[in-house]
């Protein structure tokens, strides 16, 4: 029996061994990558491990002009976009975005549950808005754009996550505010709050932490979306962080492999912390509106 | 005491309702609807024009011409063959591997928290950054081909055979979420009430009994939420196929918003464009009501 009971164990723990490097193996080596010497990257034999560690990849992304690698020029160097004003666009559109959906997407909810508007029927449209594929929305909007002469703008794009983002946060924070009892905004309207004051006095700072969810959601799908930032964009001035890196990874461009591989950490890195914040309501905001 | 009154008063009562119901109802609405209605006006209105971007200043219409010429295009039929490829195969593994990882863990064990953690981090990293990786890792000289090696299994040309590239972009989506189904069956383990499982055992369930009649039939509202979402979201795959294969070798890997993308934005025939979009959309729109069907139809077979 004890045996059987060891070797199921023994068995088990293969196996998540197992799961763990088929998951961990690739960002492994995306960072090894990005740690690389050049000759390391597409050297032959394959290096697995390196101590020959250089951030130098990284200084190249953020425009570095002197040294990199012991050599002064390398081929292509002037070739390569540099990472900053990418990033400061992501982070400008993720952040307006973001903010004007919780605002819009918190007066909805609040407001469908105070007045009991709307019902099952408003429920159902706005889950029908979330499953809406990014091409259907990006050919309108394109022809939309062009006609206001407002491609390769921010705000254009802020505009169009607001179409994804609004409905998102409505649909998550009607459950939460559900869960609010309703004798706490009947007490306070006896007191002689009005609605604005429910609002802003007592639903948001019950829910705050629920906002900070939202808000951080919302911003990972700003950062993360591709299609429709690369229909609407063409240069840097509006340019997201995952068109840079698919404009930067698309064409074979020898050495520079390495500094794509560090596109990618630095563009991991805000998207994992957030979310390692949030864990608690991850599966709430995955599934927001779907499951009661 | 006069405050009170002046709350009271029932003129302004109703007035002050009126006002919270403009704010907070009225304009978050209007500017969502706002947001669809023109969009959709100007979205019916080409699609049923001829307008190409490189040489037409307005658009022609042609009535449902683009719509009749959809039917005869090998390239769109081929992408939607390519799309149900990759969503049935990606969708149907990591359902696998996703309940696998969940029945492995659902109880807490010493390091399962940090496992956990761990296995999530793949779904968290932008979709674009995993097609980086798959790009680096099924290089022909990269590590896979390099481990393939030790057992003398010749190098595969992943990214250039049809065959394959089509199986890298399924890895690389089983590969990012997988963990997607697993923390939401995760949840739904964790919910069932551990006497049920105790009730079980004592009644002589073990093992496999213990799944097929216990824990499976409490699973299942879960189960078909995670695979619902992600069968939606599969559908419209683009980050990966764009950056690991570009559509390609011979549009192996070339799926749906991908050749679409293409034809409207490349291409610039904008009204073809559209009518390809809006059979996609119709297309998702009858899959998401056969998923609800089937929720309703699992929450009725589920426990009350």
């Amino acid at each position: 029996m004890l045996r059987k009971i060891n070797a199921i164990s023994t068995l088990k723990l293969i196996v998540c061994l197992l799961f763990v490097l088929f998951f961990m193996f690739p960002i492994y080596w995306l960072i090894l990558t990005s740690l690389k010497l050049p000759s390391d990257i597409t050297g032959s034999p394959l290096v697995w491990f390196t101590k020959n560690i250089t951030l130098d990849n990284y200084k190249l992304l953020f425009g570095y002009t002197g040294e990199l690698w012991g050599e002064q020029e390398y081929v292509g160097r002037s070739f390569l976009p540099i990472i900053t004003p990418y990033l400061v666009n992501s982070i400008f559109i993720g952040v307006f975005s973001s903010l004007i959906a919780l605002l819009l997407g918190g007066f909805l909810a609040f407001g469908v549950n105070q007045f009991n508007f709307g019902g099952s029927g408003l429920y159902k449209w706005l889950l029908s808005l979330r499953m809406l594929p990014p091409i259907v929305v990006a050919v309108p909007m394109f022809l939309i754009f062009r006609s206001l002469s407002m491609i390769n703008n921010r705000w254009s794009l802020i505009i169009v996550y607001l179409l994804i983002n609004v409905p998102f946060a409505t649909l998550l924070l009607i459950g939460f505010i559900k869960d609010i009892p309703k004798e706490i905004s009947e007490a306070a309207s006896i007191e002689g709050c009005n609605n604005f004051g429910i609002f802003f006095k007592i639903i948001l700072p019950l829910l705050k932490p629920i906002m900070v969810a939202v808000f951080i959601i919302s911003f990972i799908m700003c950062w993360n979306e591709l299609l429709i930032a690369n229909v609407l964009t063409a240069s840097e001035a509006a340019q997201t962080f995952p068109v840079f890196t698919a404009n930067f990874a698309q064409v074979e461009r020898g050495t520079a492999w390495g500094s794509a591989a560090a596109g990618g950490v630095i563009g991991s890195l805000p998207i994992l912390l957030s979310c390692m914040y949030i864990q608690k309501y991850l599966v709430s905001g995955l599934t927001a509106g779907t499951i009661k | 005491m006069s405050g009170l009154k002046r709350n009271y008063s029932k003129n302004n009562y109703s007035k002050n309702i009126n006002i919270a119901k403009t704010v907070f109802i009225g304009i978050p609405l209007l500017s969502i609807i706002l947001l669809i209605i023109y969009p959709t006006y100007f979205f019916i209105k080409i699609m049923l024009s001829r307008f190409d971007l490189s040489f037409m200043r307005e658009p022609v219409f042609i009535g449902l011409t683009n719509f009749i010429n959809i039917f005869s295009d090998i390239y769109f039929w081929n992408s939607v063959f390519n799309t149900f490829i990759i969503v049935v195969f990606a969708v149907l593994i990591e359902f696998a591997l996703g309940l696998c990882l969940a029945l492995l863990l659902g109880k807490i064990f010493f390091g399962g928290r940090i496992i956990k953690s761990l296995f999530i981090i793949p779904m968290m990293l932008p979709p674009i950054v995993a097609g980086l990786n798959f790009k680096l890792i099924f290089d022909t000289f990269g590590p896979i081909n390099e481990f393939l090696k030790i057992f003398g299994i010749d190098p595969i040309n992943w990214l250039g055979n049809p065959f394959w590239a089509r199986t890298s972009v399924i890895i690389a989506d089983v590969w990012q979420w997988t963990p997607f189904i697993f923390i939401i069956l995760l949840a739904g383990l964790q919910s069932i009430p551990e006497e049920l499982n105790e009730a079980a055992k004592v009644d002589g369930a073990s093992g496999f009994n213990l799944f097929r009649f216990i824990t499976w039939p409490l699973l299942v509202p879960s189960a078909t939420v995670a695979l619902a979402i992600r069968a939606i979201d599969a559908v419209k795959i683009f980050d990966v196929p764009f950056l690991l294969t570009a559509g390609g070798p011979g549009g192996a890997t070339e799926v749906l918003s991908l050749y679409i993308y293409r034809a409207t934005f490349r291409f610039g025939t904008m009204g073809y464009g559209a009518a390809m979009a809006s059979i996609m959309l119709i297309g998702l729109s009858l899959l998401a009501v056969l998923i609800i069907k089937i929720i309703n139809l699992s929450n009725r077979m589920g426990w009350d």
